[in-house]
């Protein structure tokens, strides 16, 4: 489990000791120097950006790039899929896969892509001026994109469930009981995304029950596993910055703290966005899967 | 869009720095009066990005 996770976020954690040990520093300087203590907070904000600053946008580039080769692959295989369903026919029949699915999630990727990455950049951008200049704050704009992203997010979500529940011969495969007191400690310990991941779990769930027996248990959580990573990697990050937030709070000045706090909500923002890619990807896969087991049997 | 929503947040950023930086360099009694002035350009840049937007 650690060398998992050391794999994921390993190669950051330098940088963010390095903020730990430069916002130490800049105390000593403090104490010696108080005269000049506002220029010493200035280059401190600028050294912590340059360190820190990188780690995130790497992240929206990572996640930009994965939406870009998903779309291209949505592009090239739904002509030739949704012409193989039409003459093969009976797969429609037999699990209810919507072609009009295929189409939402192309659209969802393109939306994300297009309209959510640069609002969720500008977030962040605009969290970092305002902590930078005090005097000129933006924190209520950021703010409203973010809460904006989120409920564009989980409506997109909510829109998948009641397609694939709609279909009717998917059903839920996950028992109530079980899954119930899991799903609420997910939701209270994960800030902000921990909700939603809860409810596409479900979606999951009704969605994957149909198609695991076509195309077999295991496969699906090898499917997720590797779909889910993005995901999770997203997440590491965003609770690094957080965690280093909480670590520097006493000693360093409190804009420190608040710009990587605010980082590391935008990020969990990013996750968010990244389950929109998750999900259209699992669905084409298992669409792709779905359909070759029929062409053959 | 995309063109014009670089230029916005480039405006947006570079007002920030060079009032922060040039807020450093002032006397303390000028700090209040040129806040004062920078607010106002960043309101003016807002403002005129907003109506730009919807004259497209």
């Amino acid at each position: 489990m650690t060398q998992f996770i050391h794999s994921l976020i390993g190669s950051l954690v330098a940088s963010f000791v390095t903020v730990l040990l430069i916002a130490l520093l800049a105390a000593v300087v403090n104490y010696l120097f108080p005269a000049f203590r506002e220029w010493t907070d200035h280059l401190l904000f600028i050294v912590i950006l340059l360190a820190v600053l990188r780690p995130a946008f790497d992240q929206v580039l990572l996640v930009r790039t994965m939406m870009k080769s998903t779309a291209a692959l949505f592009v090239s295989s739904y002509p030739i899929l949704t012409a193989g369903m039409a003459i093969s026919g009976n797969a429609l029949n037999l699990i209810s896969f919507q072609p009009a699915l295929l189409l939402f999630a192309h659209g969802a990727v393109y939306f994300a892509d297009r309209l959510l990455l640069p609002l969720m950049t500008a977030a962040m951008l605009l969290d970092v001026i305002t902590r930078m200049n005090p005097r000129i704050p933006y924190s209520k704009l950021s703010d409203m994109l973010r809460t904006t992203l989120l409920a564009f997010v989980s409506a997109v979500v909510a829109a998948y469930s009641i397609f694939i529940t709609a279909g009717g011969a998917v059903t839920f495969g996950l028992s109530e009981t079980a899954s119930e007191p899991l799903k609420e400690l997910i939701r209270q310990n994960i800030p902000f995304v921990g909700s939603f991941v809860t409810d596409s779990l479900g979606a999951i769930g009704r969605y994957s029950s149909g198609a695991g027996t076509l195309a077999g248990g295991w496969m699906l959580v090898t499917l997720w596993g590797i779909a889910a990573l993005p995901v999770i990697q997203t997440l590491l990050v965003a609770f690094l910055y957080r965690w280093t937030a909480a670590i520097i709070e006493p000693f360093a000045a409190e804009a420190f703290s608040d710009v990587l706090d605010d980082i590391g909500r935008s990020l969990f923002v990013l996750s968010g966005i990244t389950f929109l890619l998750v999900f259209a990807f699992i669905y084409t896969v298992l669409f792709f899967i779905a359909f070759l087991k029929l062409m053959g049997s | 869009m995309e063109g014009a929503y670089g230029v916005f947040l480039t405006g947006v950023l570079l007002i920030s720095v060079l009032s922060s930086v040039l807020l450093l360099l002032l006397p303390e009694s000028r700090h209040e009066e040129f806040a004062q002035l920078a607010k106002l350009a960043a309101g003016m840049w807002l403002l005129f990005n907003l109506i730009s937007l919807f004259r497209l």
